[in-house]
């Protein structure tokens, strides 16, 4: 990943559209209810720092998102990884799992959300199944990748040096593959966070994905508004996490 | 026949078949058969498709013969193993790894200790010239330099041969040259038997002390010379003067004509 300087005409838009939304809301051209002023919006944002609102204040709401989906995504990963390492050494295990990957991969969440909540009921289990399946994929499918591109000089290289065939697997075709795991997760990350409000939307009491559709129900559009304004930065800073990930786990990717 | 006895490589009647379901089988060695000492050093040059790439996989142990039978230093060939060293084209040292931790892997994982691993790694990085690049990342190295570690990381576990797949061929022509008259010192210095494949005509006429013509489809060998150009040249140290001699452009005319017809 390289460390690019930030592209002016990014800053110039995102400071064109902000001005936008404050004109047209200023000028009163837009009805407040369809799209609240910047200025509500901030205003419900700092209420909602101490006071309650669909439950809980900001922060909890956060808390709750957040936990919600770390746990699910950590849940994803300790499972798709070794799942992927798996399908691509084994023959039986590749056959047992490709149908039932590339069958519901494509499906949307919210399609598969009724079976989920006959199954899992509607508590925290529910909620993370649904979200950790999700992220599963990607994940799966960037390990496997990652695993059969791994060439096949390394591995030669080391059975040659008197490695055991675990130790290949440990020293050289998991740290290969790295790369691409770490961009599995990235894309498993992303998609966890995605399907957050679908998960908040079964009896959950907190969470962002529970804010902004209670808010919508009372047609209260400058707390719809702040929830997609934190979800999209909560958004962002992960993927930062990420990518200072990548730079420090696989400094070598794109360079070998 | 030589007898090769504990020390060499001996290659005995060896085919390789490929069959798939509903074809006939592709042949992609008949009946292989060489014999060397130990210290010598084997070149084997062919169009591409002669099968000189399965024949090292084979002696590496990467592949498994049809028929017929190969020993090292006496013991029959079934697995890869530490006593066959193989440095390949590209693509084999571990870019997570620096250069120090790539040369002592092998070491690493066969249980050796780490004071005693460093100093085997330390002292083959010194050998082929690298000794002050030990802490360096092998993605900042150049192609050349990352060859010399696939060279000092091959003698580590201190095998009783070293296979080479066109160690050289990613390699510019200057770099190329440089990196012969090592690789000649390196054999020189640390007694070992060498296999390597090349496509260079001059590359194999220079370095080999039994030089192999394979010819394709099937790959089989097809005329094997003694040659002992790079012993001149460690006599003298003066490879310019061997490749411009009249028996050098001789032979590599020679081999060239050989090669040529294999084509055809």
């Amino acid at each position: 990943m390289m460390m690019k300087k930030t592209n002016p005409f990014a800053i110039y838009t995102t400071l064109f559209l902000l001005a936008v939304w404050y004109l047209t809301t200023r000028l009163g051209l837009i009805n407040p209810v369809l799209l609240p002023p910047p200025g509500a919006v901030f205003r419900r944002f700092l209420t909602m720092l101490h006071s309650e609102y669909a439950g809980s204040t900001l922060f909890g709401h956060i808390v709750s998102s957040v936990r919600l989906v770390t746990i699910s995504f950590l849940g994803a990963a300790a499972i798709g990884v070794p799942l992927g390492v798996a399908m691509e050494h084994s023959r039986i295990v590749r056959g047992m799992a490709d149908p039932v990957v590339e069958f519901y991969r494509p499906l949307p969440p919210l399609a598969y959300l009724p079976l989920i909540i006959v199954w899992f009921g509607i508590g925290f289990l529910a909620k993370s199944v649904l979200i950790g399946v999700a992220a599963l994929a990607p994940i799966i499918i960037s390990t496997r990748a990652g695993v059969a591109s791994v060439p096949n000089e390394m591995k030669h290289a080391a059975l040659s040096m008197g490695a055991r065939k675990v130790q290949v697997l440990l020293h050289v075709v998991l740290p290969a593959a790295l790369p691409e795991i770490i961009s599995g997760l990235r894309i498993g990350l992303g998609v966890a966070w995605s399907t957050l409000v679908a998960g908040e939307m079964v009896a959950a009491t907190s969470g962002l994905g529970h804010m902004v559709l209670t808010a919508s129900n009372y047609l209260e559009t400058d707390a719809v508004v702040l929830g997609i304004i934190i979800i999209g930065i909560i958004a962002v800073a992960f993927e930062l996490a990420i990518r200072a990930a990548q730079r420090k786990f696989v400094p070598w990717k794109g360079k070998a | 026949m030589i007898d090769v006895g504990m020390t060499g490589l001996s290659v005995r009647h060896m085919s390789l078949e490929y069959r798939v379901a509903g074809r006939p089988p592709i042949i992609a060695l008949r009946d292989v058969s060489l014999e060397a000492e130990a210290q010598e050093f084997i070149v084997v040059l062919g169009a591409s498709g002669c099968g000189k790439t399965s024949l090292l996989n084979l002696i590496a142990g990467f592949l498994h013969p049809t028929s017929g039978e190969i020993r090292v230093g006496g013991k029959p060939v079934t697995s890869p193993g530490a006593d066959r060293g193989v440095v390949f084209q590209r693509n084999a040292l571990m870019p997570w790894l620096n250069v120090l931790h790539n040369v002592e892997l092998g070491l690493k994982l066969t249980g050796v200790p780490r004071d005693a691993r460093r100093e085997i790694a330390r002292r083959n990085l010194a050998l082929v010239g690298l000794a002050d690049f030990a802490c360096s990342p092998i993605y900042e190295l150049s192609g050349g330099m990352q060859q010399r570690v696939g060279l000092a990381r091959a003698l580590t576990c201190d095998p009783v041969m070293m296979l080479m797949d066109e160690p050289l061929g990613a390699l510019d022509e200057f770099t190329r040259e440089e990196m012969q008259v090592l690789i000649l010192d390196l054999w020189a210095r640390s007694h070992k038997l060498i296999f390597m494949i090349t496509h260079s005509v001059e590359e194999a006429v220079f370095m080999a002390t039994q030089l192999i013509v394979m010819s394709p489809r099937p790959g089989r060998i097809v005329q094997q010379f003694r040659l002992d150009f790079g012993r001149t040249y460690l006599e003298t140290r003066d490879a310019r003067a061997v490749k411009s001699s009249t028996e050098f452009i001789e032979m590599r005319e020679n081999v060239l004509d050989i090669v040529r017809a294999t084509t055809r």
